[in-house]
């Protein structure tokens, strides 16, 4: 696999493609910096665009945008104390509170190092890793493949949900969902009401469409817009930022590697590892005193936990086909145009992409830290682009992405079904991310159940028979069943210990 | 909340009655060594008649009354009418003009709608805007865009 190495540079390196990861990272660091654009929404926006692309050249612009979306957050999280993407929650405490003593720029220039060094140290535990994680799940058959995924959405479904029960049912309905069209095995149409467009199916990319855009949109419409403020100080001299790296490097190492670590669990996402960055660079820190006071410390370990969770995130995704998160769905589902699945086999049949995915990473990373380190008072400006112009160029991008796909506007009405349902699910506390899922892996886990049964001839105990399914599936029950008893067993536990202390008072 | 949840469970339990006559409605194939296609269906109603009543019985026996933020304003309700009516129109008139002609329109109402002041801005950003993404998909990324009767 390893003569694959050289030949993956090369397709990377190639002019198209570097103007690609270029242009996906100017991209995402506006999504990132604009506050009420998301990385999921620049991803989906971008996606019809790829339609027509090669396969490294949608990569290395999806992935552009992936690395610097991140990045970009954190500009408007330190200079207005406005986070642009959740993951920049952490940086804005100590980030704003550097901005306010008129030294947004060290705050910035470590935030922009923190955020290539995170990624290139997720990069490099997503090489290192992923291979050995690929062979060992080449051993996987039907009951482990269903069982995987059956995981995978559970985790999701379960993992930072406020409602278990609710994450459950989103998800079990983008599995009905996705019964719809003719059946894989049989051929017989299901659900299609005698409408040849839905014979093949719904189409799960006019769907991820709808269901970030439209709520968005339609809220953006619905609410009253706030005036952005503006950042009353100079921003100069980045590169001097440079000279503070070795000074980090303690945060920038716990951010990364809680950041990949965290980023490879399905549905445990970028919030909590910038959060627990957060902590422990505090914990660990000679400055722990000046924590909330404008720390670099504190900026340094979230950021470069939020980007080391996207190398983190693509180790499941590249070697299980699983996502870790929505940004590694809508990239799952950008591979799965171009005919790519991932997956165990993917190593296996195209060695050279997984390669060049590597590289595209790294590629995105460099671009990162250039185009930031050179572009950062042209976003000063940008952060104030009001929703007034955003919204209706969203709305038209929608409409025509979802429209190419197939040349055909039922696609269209598909997206914006989704999107309306998305919209109602929001406002009544259902999340979207576990339809989004099951919507991508169903017709996967369908397939994979059904060979199971075939091949046990309908008995189920197959799923138990076999000891990496029977973990999955084990773990797949305790993922959904231990936040709703935890919060009862801790209650036990403290009336228990509030029992002691009163037998010890007497 | 409590309300509104008791609500969507009974009316995904109506939904799942539904389910239940459509299921009920698939042919049936019989081909040898191969589940029915209403197998993955049915598991899939099972679980979700059964996550519906969790979520009924969990309400019910709550306590607790949550404040509830999650009625429809009257800004909600226009955020949803504006957008579906635009894209009904949209793509009803794209059809007929292209894209070209009536995409400039959509925005600029969007824009008026969303706040915006200023005419001219709204004219030029529309206009602007409209042509930046036809230049985008149709001529760089070939990605062929509604000509419509006109063109």
């Amino acid at each position: 696999m390893s003569e694959f190495v050289f030949s993956a540079l090369l397709d990377v390196l190639q002019i198209q493609n570097i103007a690609a990861s270029a242009i996906g990272v100017f991209f995402g660091l506006f999504i990132g910096a604009t506050p009420g654009l998301t990385i999921s929404l620049g991803m989906v926006l971008l996606l019809p665009l790829t339609y027509a692309l090669d396969p490294v050249t949608s990569i290395c612009l999806l992935l552009g945008l992936y690395s610097s979306g991140m990045t970009g957050g954190s500009f408007s999280a330190i200079l207005l104390n406005i986070p642009g993407t959740p993951s920049a929650s952490a940086t804005a405490i100590e980030g704003h509170a550097m901005a306010k003593k008129g030294k947004a720029s060290e705050a910035l220039s470590t935030a922009i190092i923190a955020s290539f060094a995170g990624g290139v140290i997720g990069l490099i535990t997503l090489a290192l890793v992923a291979p050995y994680i690929a062979k060992f799940a080449l051993r996987f058959g039907a009951p482990e493949l269903f069982a995987l995924v059956l995981l995978g959405i559970t985790l999701i479904c379960s993992f930072g949900q406020k409602s278990i029960i609710k994450g459950l049912m989103a998800g079990v309905f983008g599995l009905i969902i996705m019964t719809i069209g003719l059946d894989p095995m049989t051929g017989v149409p299901r659900f299609t009401f005698g409408n040849v467009n839905l014979q093949a199916g719904i189409n799960f990319l006019p769907a991820m469409i709808g269901l970030f855009a439209i709520p968005q949109i339609i809220s953006g419409i619905g609410t009253k817009q706030k005036v952005v403020p503006e950042y009353q100080h100079e921003v100069h001299g980045l590169f001097s930022g440079f000279k503070y790296f070795f000074k980090r490097i303690k945060a920038i190492l716990i951010g990364a590697l809680l950041g990949t670590g965290i980023g490879a669990i399905p549905g445990a996402g970028g919030p909590i590892a910038v959060f627990l960055s957060y902590d422990y660079a505090k914990k660990a820190s000679k400055y722990k005193d000046n924590f909330g006071e404008g720390e670099p410390d504190g900026v340094a370990g979230p950021e470069a936990a939020n980007n080391a969770v996207a190398g983190g995130a693509l180790i499941p995704m590249l070697t299980l086909g699983i996502p870790g998160d929505p940004i590694t769905a809508i990239l799952l589902g950008a591979l799965m145009i171009h005919g790519l699945t991932p997956g165990p086999l993917l190593f296996q049949t195209e060695p050279r992409f997984v390669f060049a995915i590597f590289w595209a990473v790294l590629l995105a990373n460099i671009f990162n830290l250039v185009i930031s380190m050179m572009s950062i008072k042209l976003w000063v400006k940008i952060l104030k682009v009001p929703q007034r112009i955003l919204l209706p160029i969203i709305l038209v991008m929608c409409v025509i992405g979802s429209y190419s796909l197939r040349n055909n506007f039922f696609d269209t009405g598909i997206m914006f079904a989704f999107g309306i349902l998305a919209y109602f699910m929001k406002k009544y506390g259902f999340p979207i991310v576990p339809m989004l899922l099951a919507i991508i892996l169903g017709p996967s886990l369908e397939e994979h159940l059904r060979m199971s049964l075939i091949i046990s001839q309908g008995s189920p105990m197959i799923f138990i028979k076999h000891p990496i399914s029977l973990v999955f599936i084990i773990i797949a029950i305790v993922s959904f069943v231990s936040p709703m008893i935890a919060p009862r067993f801790r209650k036990k536990v403290s009336q228990g210990a509030e029992g002691c202390e009163d037998e010890d008072d007497k | 909340m409590k309300k509104i949840n008791i609500v969507i469970a009974v009316l995904l339990l109506l939904f799942c009655i539904g389910y239940f006559f459509m299921i009920k409605g698939l042919p049936d194939r019989n081909l040898e060594n191969t589940l029915k296609s209403s197998f993955m269906p049915t598991l899939l109603l099972i679980v979700f008649v059964g996550l519906s009543v969790l979520l009924l019985i969990k309400n019910l026996a709550s306590g607790t009354t949550e404040a509830c933020d999650y009625m429809l304003t009257k800004r909600d309700l226009l955020g949803l009418v504006v957008v579906t009516a635009l894209i009904i129109a949209y793509v009803f008139l794209m059809n007929i003009t292209g894209f070209l002609i009536i995409t400039p329109f959509v925005m600029f109402i969007l824009m008026k709608l969303t706040g915006s002041s200023k005419i001219r801005e709204a004219v030029i950003v529309s206009i602007s805007a409209s042509v930046l993404i036809y230049l985008l998909f149709d001529v760089l990324f070939k990605v062929q865009l509604p000509g419509g009767l006109v063109m």
